[in-house]
C-alpha cells in the first residue's frame, strides 16, 4: 500500500478535494477506488459526508475496531449474521433504548458499502422456555439455506412444502442456544434479502418478559443496506424476459421500508396501494354495456393460459372495444397544421390528432423531465448519517441511488381511431413535422398489431445509459448503437406484410418529394448494413423481419406471448406509437402488449398488469375495466365513425352508401347450359352420397358449386375441356412456329426450330406437361416461349437480359427480341377463343349497362369478382367500349392495396356488418383519390 | 449467415447433384458455405487421364445462375486448356456462360474436356506447344501425372 500510495498522490488529490480531507479520508477512497486518482477523487465527492468518520469523536475508536473485525470476517457461508452490538446490561424485563448518537455511531461502522437503512423494535416468539435472557445480549439469526429446505424433522413438526418466504427465520443467543424466532412478515423480506447479501442485520434483545405461557422477546433490528444492490439496479432491465417472467407482486424491499416504518419524503403518484383501495364506490354501468359472452370467452382463454392465439377466438365487437377502451371525447383537441411537405388537406379531426401527437411526443422537455420523479419511485431518506436519499419502486421492488425521472417514460401512445379515419396519413403528417423542424428527438416506429396495430418505436438514442445487455439484434441493435453518432434516428415502421405497399404508396403520394427518404427493409436482398436503415429518414418493416433480425433470446420467453410482441417491446427508442383500429382484438391482454411496447410504468410487468387488471377483469370486477380506462385514457386518441366535433357535427361525412343488388335473369340458352351444368353435378353428387363418401369428397363437391357459380357469371367460366376449341390456342401457335420456321427455308437462320421440334413443343403443350424453367428449375411462371421454341418464366428470361428489350436464348443462345416472345398458352384459362366467339352473358350485359350509366354520372368505377378469370374474360368487352385500366397493368404496390381490399372483402362477407361496409367504401374513397388515378 | 439466403435453384440442384450425381463426377457443398463444393472428376476412359481421381473446386458466386461458377482443378494435371493454378480455360465459364447452365452441366463440360484436349486454344501455352509439336509424347506426360498426382491416394 505504502508503495501505491505516494505523497505526492496524497497531496495533489488533496488540492482538488480541498485540504479538509485528511491522509486517511484520500487514502480511504484511493483503497475503494482500486488506487485510480480520479475515481477516489469522485468517492470523495460522491459520498457525503465522506470525511466524518475521521473525525469521530474517540469514544468511538473500539467501535471502530470491532467494525474491522466485522469486515475481516465475511457473511459466512450459510448467510448468517452475526450481531456484533453489546449494549450495556440492563435487568430482565427493562427497556432499554439507545441514545441517538449512539444509534448513529452504530451506522457508521459499516463503512462505506452498507448503508444504515432503519431500525425498529420486532417482538420475537419465544420457542423454548426457561431461557435466561440478558438486555443486550447478542442475537443470532439463522436463516434457512437456499434451495434447502431446513431439516425440521428435529423440531418434530410436520412441515408443509411452504413457500421460500414463509420459511422459519430462528434466533438464538451464543451463551443460551435457540430462543425463538421472528415474526413471519420480517421473515419474507429478510429472508430473500440476507440469502442474497444485500442486506445486513444486527439483532440484539432489549426486553424480554412472560407473557402467557412463553416469552415475548423485544430486540432491536438495525438494517444495513448493501450499496451494489442499487448499483445493480439502476439500469431498468430491458430484458422482456424479466419483465414478466415474475409472477410474484411481493417485493421484499419495499415491504422492508414500511415495517422498518420508513416514510417517503417524495411520494410516487402512483402506488399499489392506490390500486387496491377498496373503498371508491363503483359505477355499474360502464360494465353493463359489455355483452356476458366477452367475460365468457376470457374465462374459458383462463382456461389455457399457455395456449397460443386460438384462430377461431372470439372476436371482440367494436361495441364491446368502446366499452372496454372507451370512446374519448376529444373534439376539445386544438388543432395543428400540418407542415407544408404533406401534400394533401388533413381534415380537422386529423389536424387534432397531429397536435395531441406532437404534443405526446414532447411530453414535458428534456429538462423538465429530467428534474421530475417517475410515477411509480418514491424517494426516501435512508437513517444512514450520510443520509443517501434511495427511489424505490413499489411496483417492480426495485430500488436506486439514481434519479429516476421521468425521462425513463417513453413518449408516444395509442393512436386508436377507428378504421378509415386516416391513422396513416396522421402519422405521416407527425413524421413530416419532425422532419420539417429536424427535431433531435426523431422519429417514430410503427407496426401493426395483428391486423391493424402500428406501433411506433423512435430509434433516436438520447439516453446514455443505454442497456448493454439490451437484447441481441443483428441489425436493428446496429441502428440503434449507429444513431448515437447521427444527428438524428429514423422511424422505423413496422405493419404487417400486407400493409407495406400502403404505407410506402402513402408515404410517396402525400410527402412531398425528397422531404423524406424511405427505405423498405423487407425480403431475402434486404440489406444487413445498419447504416442504410440509419441514414433513411423512415425505414418499413414487417413483423416477421422484426422476429427475424431479432436474434434467439426470444425462444426462451414463455410462449403466451408472441414473438413479435417481445421484439417490438425490446426496440430501443425514444418515442413509440401504436396504430390500432382495434386496441383489442381477443382479449385485454392485447392491451397489455401495446402498453409494454409503450412502456406505460407499472402496466409492462405483467404480474402488476394480471393482478389488477386482466384477474379483475375475468372474474367481472369492474376495478379491472376502470383501470384500464384510466390507463389508456392519457395515452390513447380514439375517434370512431359517430365521433363528433366541437360544434357536434360527426367528425367524417361520408356519402351515404347505396348499396343495390340487381338481379339478373338468364337468357334461354344460359339456363340449359346452367341446368345441364346442373345435372351432371347433380349426378356426381349422388354417386358420392351412394358411396357414402360426400365428407371424403367435400373438396370436390365445393368444386361443382363453384363452377354454377361461374356459369352465372359466364358460361366461358365452365366451358369443358372437351370443346373442339380447345386446341384452338396451341394451334393458332404452332402455325406460328412453321410459319417462322417456313420463312427460314427462304432465308438462311438455320437454327430456327425444326418443324419437329416445334411439333413435340406444341404436343407438351397441348398434353399440359408442366415442365420447369431452365434458369430457376421451378414449375413455369408466366411462362414465355421464345422464337426458337424454348420455355421460361417471363421474369428468368428477362433477368438474364443486359437490356430490357432484347437478349440471347438463354438454352440456344439464339437472338431475340422482347416482343417476339409467346406467351405460351397454358396461360390461357379458357378453351375456347374467348375473343372471337364473344359472347356476352347476361350478366355482363347488365353490367355494362351500369357501368355506362356510372360514366355518365362522371363516376369512376371498380370491378371485383372473386375469379380473376372472370376479369380476363371482362377485358373483352370492357376494352371495346370503356378507357380501361388493365388490373395486369398496375404497379405491384397498387396490387397490395387490392390484396388488402381484398381481403376486406373476405372479412365482410364472414363478419358483415353496415359499420364495416362503410368503412370499405371510406377506403375505397381513398384509394380513388390516392393511387388509381395516378395510375 | 450466407446460407440462409441461399437461392432456391441452388438448392434444388445441390439435391440433384446429391440424389442423382452425374457419371464419374461429384459434387457436394461444404458445411461451412453452401456455394462452395468440393467436387471430384474421374479422368475419363481412353484419355490420359484415366483412372486419375481429379480433385476440383467450385463455388457459386452471389450472381450465379446470372454468372458462371468459378471452377479451379486442385489436383495438378498436364492439360493444355488448365493452367498449373488449376484455372481452366473453357468458353462456357467464361463469355458463353448461360443461365439455363448448370453445375452439372459445367462439370460435364469440364469432363469433356479431360477427353478432348483443344490445344488451339491454350491456357497452358508450353503444354499446348508440346501437345502440337509431339502429341504422342504429352499424352505420355500427362499419363504420367496422372499416375503422379490423380491416383487416387
Amino acid at each position: 500500500m505504502a508503495t501505491k500510495v505516494s505523497e505526492e498522490l496524497l497531496s495533489s488529490i488533496r488540492t482538488i478535494v480541498g485540504s479538509e480531507y485528511s491522509d486517511m479520508d484520500i487514502m480511504r477512497a484511493l483503497h475503494m477506488a482500486n488506487y485510480n486518482p480520479t475515481a477516489a477523487i469522485n468517492v470523495i465527492f460522491d459520498t457525503p459526508n465522506f470525511k466524518t468518520p475521521e473525525i469521530k469523536p474517540i469514544t468511538a475508536k473500539p467501535k471502530v475496531i470491532v467494525r474491522k473485525q466485522q469486515e475481516s470476517r465475511p457473511l459466512s457461508e450459510n448467510g448468517d449474521v452475526s450481531v456484533v452490538y453489546g449494549a450495556n446490561g440492563a435487568g430482565d424485563g427493562v427497556v432499554t433504548d439507545l441514545s441517538e448518537d449512539e444509534k448513529r455511531k452504530v451506522s457508521t461502522w459499516k463503512g462505506s458499502e452498507w448503508l444504515f437503512l432503519g431500525w425498529s423494535y420486532v417482538s420475537g416468539m419465544s420457542t423454548c422456555k426457561g431461557r435466561k435472557l440478558k438486555c443486550g445480549d447478542e442475537v443470532e439469526f439463522s436463516f434457512p439455506l437456499k434451495n434447502l429446505s431446513l431439516p425440521s424433522k428435529s423440531f418434530g413438526r410436520a412441515r408443509q412444502s411452504m413457500v421460500a418466504c414463509s420459511e422459519i427465520v430462528r434466533f438464538s443467543t451464543k451463551s443460551g442456544g435457540e430462543i425463538g424466532r421472528i415474526p413471519s412478515e420480517w421473515t419474507r423480506c429478510l429472508l430473500p434479502l440476507v440469502r442474497d447479501k444485500k442486506v445486513m442485520i444486527e439483532v440484539f434483545i432489549i426486553a424480554s418478559f412472560f407473557w402467557v405461557s412463553s416469552f415475548l422477546v423485544t430486540e432491536l433490528i438495525k438494517v444495513y443496506i448493501n450499496n451494489s444492490m442499487f448499483r445493480k439496479h439502476h439500469q431498468a432491465s430491458l430484458d422482456a424476459g424479466n419483465s414478466y417472467g415474475e409472477d410474484s407482486v411481493f417485493h421484499p424491499i419495499p415491504n422492508l421500508f414500511r415495517l422498518l416504518g420508513m416514510t417517503p419524503f417524495m411520494k410516487a403518484e402512483f402506488t399499489p396501494s392506490d390500486l387496491y383501495t377498496r373503498k371508491r364506490p363503483l359505477e355499474s354501468k360502464v360494465l353493463s354495456g359489455i355483452s356476458p359472452s366477452l367475460f365468457q370467452a376470457n374465462k374459458f382463454k383462463n382456461q389455457s393460459p399457455n395456449e397460443s392465439k386460438v384462430e377461431n377466438e372470439e372476436l371482440i365487437s367494436d361495441a364491446d372495444l368502446d366499452n372496454i377502451v372507451g370512446v374519448g371525447n376529444s373534439s376539445e383537441l386544438e388543432e395543428m397544421d400540418p407542415p407544408s411537405t404533406l401534400q394533401c388537406e388533413l381534415r380537422p379531426y386529423q389536424k387534432q390528432a397531429l397536435h395531441w401527437m406532437t404534443h405526446r411526443e414532447k411530453g414535458q422537455s428534456m429538462d423538465e423531465a429530467a428534474r421530475i420523479l417517475h410515477p411509480c419511485w418514491e424517494a426516501y431518506r435512508l437513517a444512514d448519517e450520510r443520509e443517501p436519499v434511495v427511489y424505490l419502486n413499489s411496483f417492480s421492488g426495485d430500488a436506486t441511488t439514481e434519479f429516476p425521472s421521468t425521462l425513463q417514460v417513453s413518449r408516444g401512445g395509442i393512436l386508436a381511431d377507428a378504421m378509415g379515419l386516416g391513422k396513416t396519413i396522421m402519422t405521416l403528417a407527425l413524421l413530416l413535422t419532425h422532419s420539417e423542424r429536424g427535431t433531435p428527438s426523431g422519429s417514430q416506429s410503427q407496426s401493426q398489431h395483428s391486423g391493424e396495430a402500428i406501433e411506433g418505436v423512435d430509434f433516436s438514442d438520447q439516453s446514455p445509459n443505454l442497456p448493454k445487455k439490451a437484447p441481441k439484434f443483428s441489425v436493428l441493435d446496429k441502428v440503434v448503437k449507429k444513431n448515437t453518432t447521427l444527428p438524428r434516428g429514423g422511424t422505423l415502421i413496422i405493419c404487417p406484410m400486407t400493409l407495406l405497399g400502403q404505407w410506402k404508396a402513402e408515404i410517396e403520394t402525400h410527402a412531398k418529394p425528397g422531404s423524406l427518404s424511405l427505405y423498405v427493409h423487407y425480403g431475402p436482398g434486404r440489406h444487413k448494413d445498419a447504416n442504410i436503415l440509419a441514414e433513411s429518414d423512415v425505414v418499413i418493416t414487417t413483423y416477421g423481419v422484426l422476429t427475424s433480425d431479432f436474434s434467439s433470446e426470444a425462444h426462451i420467453i414463455k410462449s403466451y406471448k408472441s414473438q413479435i410482441s417481445i421484439a417490438a417491446a425490446a426496440l430501443v427508442a425514444d418515442c413509440r406509437w401504436c396504430l390500432t383500429g382495434t386496441p383489442i382484438q381477443n382479449n385485454l391482454g392485447d392491451i397489455y402488449s401495446l402498453l409494454r411496447f409503450l412502456r406505460v410504468e407499472p402496466w409492462g410487468t405483467w404480474a402488476w398488469w394480471n393482478k389488477l387488471v386482466q384477474k379483475p377483469f375475468e372474474e367481472g370486477d369492474e376495478r379491472g375495466l376502470k383501470l384500464v380506462q384510466s390507463i389508456l385514457k392519457p395515452i390513447m386518441l380514439r375517434r370512431t365513425k359517430s365521433s363528433t366535433d366541437r360544434e357536434g357535427r360527426p367528425i367524417l361525412v361520408l356519402p351515404p352508401a347505396d348499396i343495390q343488388v340487381i338481379y339478373c335473369e338468364l337468357t334461354d340458352v344460359e339456363k340449359d347450359f346452367y341446368e345441364a351444368l346442373f345435372k351432371r353435378s347433380k349426378v356426381k353428387f349422388d354417386k358420392f352420397v351412394e358411396q357414402g363418401r360426400v365428407l371424403h369428397n367435400y373438396a370436390s363437391i365445393l368444386e361443382l358449386l363453384l363452377r354454377l357459380r361461374q356459369c352465372c357469371d359466364h358460361p366461358y367460366l365452365v366451358m369443358s375441356r372437351g370443346d373442339t376449341q380447345e386446341y384452338a390456342d396451341l394451334n393458332k401457335l404452332a402455325k406460328r412456329f412453321l410459319k417462322g420456321s417456313h420463312n427460314e427455308l427462304e432465308g438462311e437462320a438455320k437454327d430456327m426450330p425444326s418443324r419437329a421440334y416445334v411439333q413435340e413443343v406444341v404436343e407438351e403443350l397441348r398434353k399440359g406437361e408442366q415442365g420447369e424453367c431452365p434458369i430457376c428449375l421451378e414449375v413455369f411462371e408466366d411462362a414465355v416461349l421464345t422464337p426458337c421454341a424454348h420455355r421460361l418464366c417471363r421474369e428468368c428470361l428477362l433477368a438474364s437480359w443486359r437490356t430490357p428489350t432484347s437478349g440471347l436464348c438463354p438454352v440456344c443462345r439464339k437472338a431475340i427480341n422482347r416482343q417476339d416472345l409467346i406467351t405460351a398458352p397454358t396461360d390461357s384459362r379458357f378453351t375456347v377463343d374467348v375473343e372471337k366467339d364473344w359472347v356476352e352473358s347476361s350478366k355482363i350485359v347488365v353490367l355494362l349497362q351500369e357501368l355506362e350509366n356510372l360514366r355518365k354520372s362522371g363516376s369512376k368505377s371498380i370491378i371485383f369478382s372473386q375469379w380473376t378469370a372472370f376479369l380476363d374474360l371482362l377485358q373483352i368487352p370492357l376494352s371495346r367500349s370503356f378507357r380501361m385500366l388493365l388490373y395486369e397493368y398496375f404497379p405491384v404496390m397498387f396490387w397490395l392495396n387490392v390484396l388488402a381490399l381484398l381481403y376486406f372483402i373476405m372479412e365482410i362477407s364472414v363478419n358483415a356488418t353496415l359499420e364495416q361496409v362503410l368503412h370499405f367504401f371510406a377506403w375505397m374513397e381513398l384509394l380513388l383519390s390516392s393511387g388509381v388515378k395516378k395510375c | 449467415m450466407a446460407n440462409s439466403n441461399l437461392p432456391r435453384r441452388i438448392i434444388k440442384e445441390t439435391q440433384r447433384l446429391l440424389s442423382e450425381p452425374a457419371p464419374g463426377i461429384s459434387a457436394s457443398p461444404s458445411e461451412d458455405n453452401m456455394r462452395y463444393f468440393n467436387v471430384m472428376i474421374l479422368g475419363p476412359t481412353q484419355s490420359p487421364y484415366e483412372g486419375g481421381v481429379f480433385k476440383l473446386e467450385l463455388f457459386l458466386p452471389e450472381e450465379y445462375p446470372m454468372a458462371a461458377p468459378k471452377v479451379r482443378f486442385l489436383t495438378k494435371i498436364y492439360h493444355p486448356n488448365i493452367d498449373k493454378l488449376g484455372r481452366i480455360c473453357l468458353d462456357i465459364l467464361k463469355d458463353k456462360w448461360s443461365p439455363a447452365l448448370q453445375i452439372r452441366t459445367v462439370l460435364l463440360s469440364i469432363q469433356a474436356l479431360l477427353s478432348a484436349p483443344n490445344p488451339d486454344d491454350p491456357l497452358s501455352e508450353n503444354i499446348a506447344k508440346h501437345w502440337k509439336t509431339n502429341e504422342a509424347e504429352a499424352v505420355e506426360t500427362a499419363k504420367e501425372w496422372t499416375r503422379l498426382y490423380a491416383s487416387g491416394a
